[in-house]
């Protein structure tokens, strides 16, 4: 009997030792996994205030005496791979800094990756970038959705992406301190201006908005929903379009039938040359046709559309086509198009590659200015120094806390004579004010 | 109703190469038991060939036309005899993956080869607009039209009169019995997957003008004739023009009535009622094979 007792006594202890070291065991690892999940967050504090990623004690990520470490990811492959050629305009640009000594004595190596346009191929690359190559920060990355998609990620890990290729609201307004500029104009901007100068310069009463009915397109409609009632003009028609659709006749029999005298189209180069193909086709030919610089601002328009089809079309610009009869005697645009052309011979040189090699400038400048002592606290203050900077390519730069654009300045194009030529003197907006200014 | 009879014409020109896609993917299927999913990016490649041609060695616009389709009637026998002809006895399941592949793979290849950038292309008859009544219609667009009834007349000819398009047919019913009467399937196969890929040719070099030279060119399209054949009864020639056309025409008139986001799902939609209604489709036959 004595020895039952002994034995339910010994299998108490053994469950009660049992219980102990389990509860033990989830201590540690709560604890343990508090303390990872510490030493993983550099990107935010316990109230989720943003902190830096960019330095860690006196290192800081991607830099080194000799070497700084950017990222990029665009469409290398697949339908959109044409925004290879940014990777291509930022290496080109890096490839001339590297020749003449880098930046403060330090080589800029590009780590260019393959996005394929899609969200889920990006956020992999953005790991792979952060994570494993530890770069510095990410420049110059296409594709508005993947952006999106990753913003969340670069944040949290307090990684700077500066001069995205898109130019949706979401990543300047409100200002964050990991989002700097966009190659190309702020799409709200961009419409608004647009807008202005149809009713101001071009004397248009009635206005059709076509538009790509997605995060792109929608960007620019809002932008004039919200100032239509301020000038003296009616948007008579308002025409959405899936990006991918075949056939324009319909959306060309639309604006005919509201007898419009000018159309925005807000778009991608296919659309906008198609459209404009069916107005010809049903005879309407004496409208003026204002297309977003996305779409509409590269002399390959001609070749889609046909010349005497795109001839008269409007857009806007930040940097002069290397064609265009203003970019003559421009420095920077000599510059561009001669190490361009010897790194890429006989590709396209006018449109996305500007954008890359643009976008690169800034960043360069920007080092210069944030000095040998570089981390995210001088960057950042070297970003807030420009103030409309135009010794690039670019038509003007400028940075301040408020005001995360970079792009806020730009000036109206039109197609003539098969190339694309400057029709105004620069528009400054003050996004602050809203206001437009004329040059 | 002048807007309704302009968008009528516009969708009659695009049923026209729905129409072209379609006739191109119910020949083969017709005669061989093969849907082909590559059939869009057989026609995209062709297209391709057509404009190196015309722009590279700088061949007139018809020369190059006519280039093209022998490089696709090449082509079409090569993929019939280095990849079908292995499969031709598999499980359906397995031809549709195999065909699957091939458009993966073709677009790859073309762009690789011509790159992603959008190129403009010429029309077949240069011209501007002008007015029959209140429609405006183009050299080109007239051109479609004119070319797509030639081929439909043409192809149901040649199946329905001819001792080839009989022995098509006799192949499609049964390939041991054709095999043993003296038909020799093999030449009867090659046949088919060159006028195909003809087909699909002349489907991409009208195509190219209007929506643009690119490896994806053709996907819309593709989706769109198989809707046409599906529509027609996929086994029926004039069925499958005549069902590009009825797809053409509605889309543009939902386009326009209610919303050009809406037009491809009300286009299925239509099918989807269709088939509930005629499970064969609007021109097929209830047909039982021979066992």
């Amino acid at each position: 009997m004595e020895e039952v007792f002994i034995l339910i006594r010994g299998t108490l202890m053994m469950k009660w030792k049992s219980t102990y070291l389990f509860i033990l065991s989830l201590g540690m690892i709560i604890f343990l996994t508090a303390c990872g999940g510490e030493s993983e967050q550099t990107g935010s504090d316990a109230e989720g205030n943003n902190s830096d990623g960019g330095s860690t004690g006196e290192e800081v990520r991607g830099v080194t005496d000799d070497e700084i470490i950017i990222g990029n990811i665009v469409a290398q492959s697949g339908p959109q791979a044409i925004y290879g050629q940014i990777a291509q305009g930022i290496q080109t640009y890096f490839d001339y800094v590297n020749e003449n000594g880098g930046v403060h004595g330090r080589q800029l190596k590009l780590l260019a990756y393959d996005g394929e346009y899609t969200p889920a191929v990006e956020m992999q690359q953005a790991q792979r970038l952060v994570e494993e190559e530890e770069v510095f920060l990410m420049l110059g990355n296409d594709c508005t959705p993947c952006n999106t998609a990753t913003k969340e990620y670069y944040e949290e890990q307090g990684v700077i992406n500066m001069m995205l290729g898109s130019g949706a609201q979401q990543f300047y307004e409100p200002p964050s301190d990991f989002f700097f500029g966009s190659e190309i104009a702020n799409y709200r901007i961009e419409t608004r201006v647009f807008y202005d100068y149809a009713v101001n310069e071009l004397d248009a009463g009635r206005i059709a908005i076509v538009y790509q009915n997605d995060d792109y397109g929608k960007e620019g409609y809002e932008a004039v929903e919200a100032v239509r009632d301020d000038y003296d003009a009616e948007v008579v028609t308002e025409v959405p379009f899936v990006a991918n659709e075949e056939d324009y006749t319909t959306h060309a029999q639309k604006v005919k039938d509201a007898d419009v005298d000018t159309v925005i189209m807000l778009s991608t180069p296919n659309p906008a040359a198609r459209l404009k193909q069916e107005f010809h086709a049903i005879g309407l030919t004496d409208i003026n046709y204002i297309v977003s610089s996305v779409g509409g601002n590269d002399t390959t328009m001609f070749e889609l559309a046909g010349e005497d089809v795109w001839e008269g079309t409007y857009s806007a610009g930040s940097i002069p086509v290397p064609d265009a009869p203003e970019a003559e005697g421009n420095e920077a645009i000599e510059t561009y198009l001669e190490q361009y052309t010897e790194a890429y011979p006989g590709e396209n040189y006018s449109g996305v590659p500007q954008w890359g090699y643009a976008g690169a400038e800034v960043f360069v400048e920007a080092l210069e200015r944030a000095g040998e002592d570089l981390n995210y606290d001088t960057f950042r203050e070297a970003l807030y120094s420009f103030d409309n900077w135009t010794e690039g390519t670019y038509a003007g730069v400028t940075f301040s806390p408020e005001n995360h654009y970079g792009l806020t300045t730009l000036f109206m194009t039109r197609a003539q004579n098969g190339t694309i030529e400057s029709v105004t003197d620069l528009i400054n907006y003050d996004p602050e004010t809203g206001e437009i200014n004329y040059e | 109703m002048e807007a309704l009879l302009q968008i009528t014409f516009g969708g009659l020109i695009f049923g026209s190469i729905y129409a072209l896609a379609a006739i191109g993917i119910v020949m083969i299927y017709k005669t061989t038991d093969v849907v082909n999913f590559a059939h869009g990016e057989m026609a995209m490649i062709t297209t391709f060939i057509s404009f190196t041609f015309l722009q590279m060695v700088g061949l007139s616009f018809f020369v190059s036309f006519l280039l093209a389709l022998i490089f696709a009637a090449i082509f079409g026998m090569t993929v019939y005899q280095a990849i079908i002809k292995r499969v031709q006895n598999a499980p359906p399941l397995n031809q549709i993956v195999v065909t699957l592949g091939l458009f993966l793979a073709f677009n790859g290849i073309a762009g690789l080869i011509w790159g992603y950038t959008p190129h403009g292309y010429p029309s077949a008859l240069r011209g501007d607009s002008f007015q029959v009544g209140s429609v405006f219609m183009s050299p080109h667009q007239l051109f479609i039209l004119g070319i797509t009834l030639a081929l439909m007349i043409l192809f149901f000819i040649l199946f329905k009169y001819t001792k080839i398009g009989l022995a098509m047919r006799a192949t499609q019913q049964d390939m041991q019995t054709s095999s043993l009467m003296g038909i020799k399937v093999s030449q009867v196969f090659n046949l088919t997957w060159a006028a195909g890929a003809i087909l699909g040719g002349v489907a991409g070099i009208l195509t190219a003008p209007i929506t643009y030279l690119e490896p994806s060119m053709m996907i819309d399209i593709l989706i769109m004739g198989f809707a046409a054949a599906v529509f027609g009864g996929f086994v029926n020639l004039p069925g499958a023009v005549i069902g590009g056309l009825i797809v053409g025409v509605y889309s543009n008139w939902v386009s326009y009535y209610i919303g050009s986001e809406l037009s491809v799902a009300f286009v299925f939609l239509l099918i989807v009622l269709v088939l509930y209604v005629k499970p064969t489709g609007l021109f097929g036959a209830k047909y039982v094979k021979k066992v």
